[in-house]
């Protein structure tokens, strides 16, 4: 009977314990420096082989085609490069591949034909050499097994059990803090080694640090607008968090992200008073919906959730911008995409910039055309 | 398995209690009321933005200024706080119903499929096209979509009721119910493209941010008179708990009587289901908190009890999912239970201790 309080406060308190240590790991996170970031990501080369460990902590040998495989390594951690056929589960490692040349080494989405805007990859389904493997969240081994792939890149690591089962080499493309804008930028450079692709993923990189540093340079010392990202439900709010790639850009590009403070691996919920207080003084705002996912205008957010109607940006004249559908399927293009969002924070700056992956959201929507009686 | 009957049960409700225990009812529900009526004034007092006590009651006196302060207290912050109240207490009552009805302690609101068949009609909505066509009734379509798949779900369960006598067939019926409507939400779900599913998962998880005054006076309104009809069951409620049979003899018209049962329940649960989404644990614990507490099964102290304490309960989650990682919001869902669950396995020690 004795020991029923102690029971009783233990149970009370684990609750507040695990949150607070679920705090600290946050604060950890935050602290850590931006290459950290990259999580488990690392490339070593040996005489031999290649050594690449991936985000889950898993390292793979990259063997050159008819090269024996060093001792140690299973079968299935053993990657024949240059790989020629690869299922990806992303749409930004796809972007990637395009940008390494490699894009007609897809054999398999977890997306079908119509998702895409790709034309490669649109003509690889058309010419039966690109399948849909299901859902990422549900793939068709079966299909998998039939598209004969050397390299799954992925994000889900529950696959590699049964991949392993199945003698296909896997690749975790995705840490808990794998979101923020050094690992997009330098993912290329992991994924370079498994297609012998190393000067085309240098290029890309420069290309990218190149467009970074001009968008510092071009908005050095401009004032620096408020910029608010999320997406907005019928009573909740979800934001891009501080560490994400895109806030990330927008401190280096001399503006002012309202939920610097607020940290997460992905979108992540926040207080619907927090958004429109941040919204209140904000000039611009990112919504992640396409305008065929219902972002056609400010009015059409503002129906969802009416108390957003003070955020300025959604107000009339307000600034509010939408990602095109193709937007995220751009990676290879991700220095334009890095440049149109600093156009975006700074239109003075980019005289005549023209939005490629984004836009612009009217106060309302168009009115509904008539129909032409001829 | 059947709930449990104290001492003080429904039989003994008729004689005259021993003066402690009606002390410590007395002791229970002042605390409970002032708890409620602190963690209000805590809910419109603490938020993600960090407003001193002054402002926040200059706030609360002058409702017609345009500041943003004033709109968070009355457009955000309170209709949440008395929502959490209310919905708190309408789900401890439906889950004590359900548990009187099927003389079984580990029943709650949900357990006949009302969640589910809300959550089947808010995926048509949120991971389909179909809401796209109906923007009309934008910002009510999630809500008026729930209403919908909630009390269809309710008529079907009422309508076997109705033909049904065996309270055990209609819990199977029930369950039924939830893995039909399971299904289809499942294979919405897996049809849905991943940033549809974000926000529907979100909605799962149950919240009772963003609520509007319009939803406030509808909870009130048919809520609080869901309640007053429940409260004048509950004499009845107390035959009935102790057998059909004997609440038969009692002049209770059982058929009618079961109906009217399920009616109220899954209609206080399908109220707050389609306004909140499903909040999980309250109208499951709830009901045990305040029978323990109380010390009773009688069910003219027993409803008062569990609206007071599904408000506080709720109340206190609501503060901590909100301010625990503020601005971040933590799942209300996963609150309830964390803290919940060891405080019901505590008083069931307890009880069992003693015992």
């Amino acid at each position: 009977m004795a020991g029923f309080p102690r029971t009783v406060a233990f149970l009370l308190l684990l609750p507040v314990v695990l949150l607070a240590s679920a705090c600290k790991d946050e604060d950890r996170k935050s602290e850590a420096p931006a290459f950290m970031s990259i999580g488990d990501f690392a490339v070593t080369r040996k005489p031999t082989h290649i050594e690449v460990r991936d985000g889950a902590g898993r390292t793979l040998a990259l063997v050159p085609r008819g090269a024996e495989a060093p001792p140690g390594f299973a079968p299935s951690m053993v990657v024949r490069v240059p790989v020629r056929r690869v299922v990806a589960y992303g749409a930004f490692e796809v972007g990637i591949l395009k940008a390494l040349g490699e894009i007609d080494t897809v054999v398999g989405l977890t997306a079908p034909r119509k998702k895409w805007f790709i034309p490669e990859i649109r003509k690889g389904f058309d010419e039966g050499r690109i399948a849909f493997i299901g859902d990422s969240r549900n793939v068709d081994y079966e299909r998998i097994k039939e598209q004969h792939p050397d390299l799954i890149t992925t994000w889900d690591p529950s696959i590699v059990p049964m991949m392993d089962t199945l003698g296909i080499p896997v690749v975790v493309t995705a840490t808990p803090v794998a979101t923020c804008l050094n690992t997009r930028i330098r993912l290329v450079q992991f994924l370079a080694p498994f297609f012998g692709r190393d000067r085309e993923a240098e290029a890309y990189y420069q290309r990218v640090k190149t467009a970074l540093d001009a968008i510092h340079a071009t908005t050095r010392g401009l004032p620096k607008p408020k910029v608010m990202w999320g997406d907005i439900f019928e009573k909740r709010v979800l934001v891009e968090p501080g560490n994400a790639w895109v806030a990330q850009l927008v401190g280096l590009a001399q503006s002012d992200y309202r939920f610097d403070d607020v940290y997460g691996t992905s979108c992540i919920e926040i207080s619907t008073e927090r958004f429109l207080y941040s919204g209140n003084d904000a000039d611009i705002y990112f919504t992640y919906r396409t305008p065929d996912r219902g972002a056609t205008s400010k009015a059409a957010l503002v129906r969802t959730n009416p108390l957003l109607a003070r955020v300025k940006p959604l107000q009339p004249g307000g600034r509010t911008y939408a990602p095109l559908p193709h937007y995220s399927q751009s990676s290879d293009r991700l220095d334009e995409i890095l440049t149109e969002i600093s156009a975006i924070l700074h239109p003075s700056a980019y005289p005549g910039h023209r939005l490629g992956f984004f836009m612009e959201l009217p106060d309302t929507d168009p009115a509904p055309a008539k129909e032409n009686p001829s | 398995m059947t709930t449990a009957v104290p001492a003080t049960g429904p039989g003994a409700g008729e004689s005259c209690p021993p003066v402690r225990a009606v002390r410590q009812r007395t002791f229970v529900f002042a605390a409970a009321t002032v708890l409620v009526l602190l963690f209000m004034v805590l809910n419109v007092r603490i938020g993600s933005v960090s407003y001193s006590g002054g402002q926040v009651l200059h706030a609360i006196l002058h409702p017609d200024a345009s500041d943003n302060l004033t709109f968070i207290v009355w457009k955000i912050r309170m209709p949440r706080a008395i929502a959490a109240v209310l919905g708190g207490a309408f789900l401890a009552v439906s889950g004590l119903l359900m548990q009187v009805y099927f003389r079984n302690p580990i029943v709650g609101p949900f357990i006949l499929g009302i969640s589910s068949g809300a959550t089947v009609m808010v995926s048509v909505v949120m991971l389909t096209t179909v809401g796209l066509g109906f923007a009309y009734f934008s910002p009510f379509l999630n809500t008026l979509a729930a209403c919908i798949g909630a009390y269809a779900v309710m008529a079907m369960v009422v309508a076997v009721a109705v033909r049904v006598r065996n309270g055990v067939t209609l819990l199977i019926v029930g369950l039924m119910m939830g893995y039909l409507c399971g299904a289809a939400t499942a294979i919405l779900t897996a049809l849905a493209e991943k940033e549809q599913i974000k926000g529907f998962v979100l909605w799962q998880l149950g919240s009772f941010s963003g609520f509007k005054w319009a939803e406030i006076g509808v909870l009130v309104g048919f809520g609080g008179f869901l309640l007053a009809c429940i409260y004048l069951l509950s004499k009845p409620l107390n035959a009935f708990l102790l057998g059909e049979d004997y609440a038969a003899s009692m002049g209770v018209n059982i058929r009618r009587f079961r109906i009217l049962i399920l009616l109220f329940a899954s209609s206080l649960a399908g109220l707050v289901t389609a306004m909140a989404g499903p909040v999980a644990f309250i109208g499951l614990a709830v009901p045990h908190m305040a029978r323990l507490s109380l010390g009773t099964s009688d069910n003219r102290i027993l409803v008062p009890g569990a609206c007071l304490m599904g408000g506080l309960v709720t109340s206190m989650c609501d503060l901590i999912a909100r301010n625990t990682l503020s601005p971040v919001e933590l799942p209300l869902s996963a609150i309830t239970a964390f803290f919940g669950a060891p405080v019901v396995i505590g008083l069931l020690l307890k009880r069992g201790t003693k015992s």
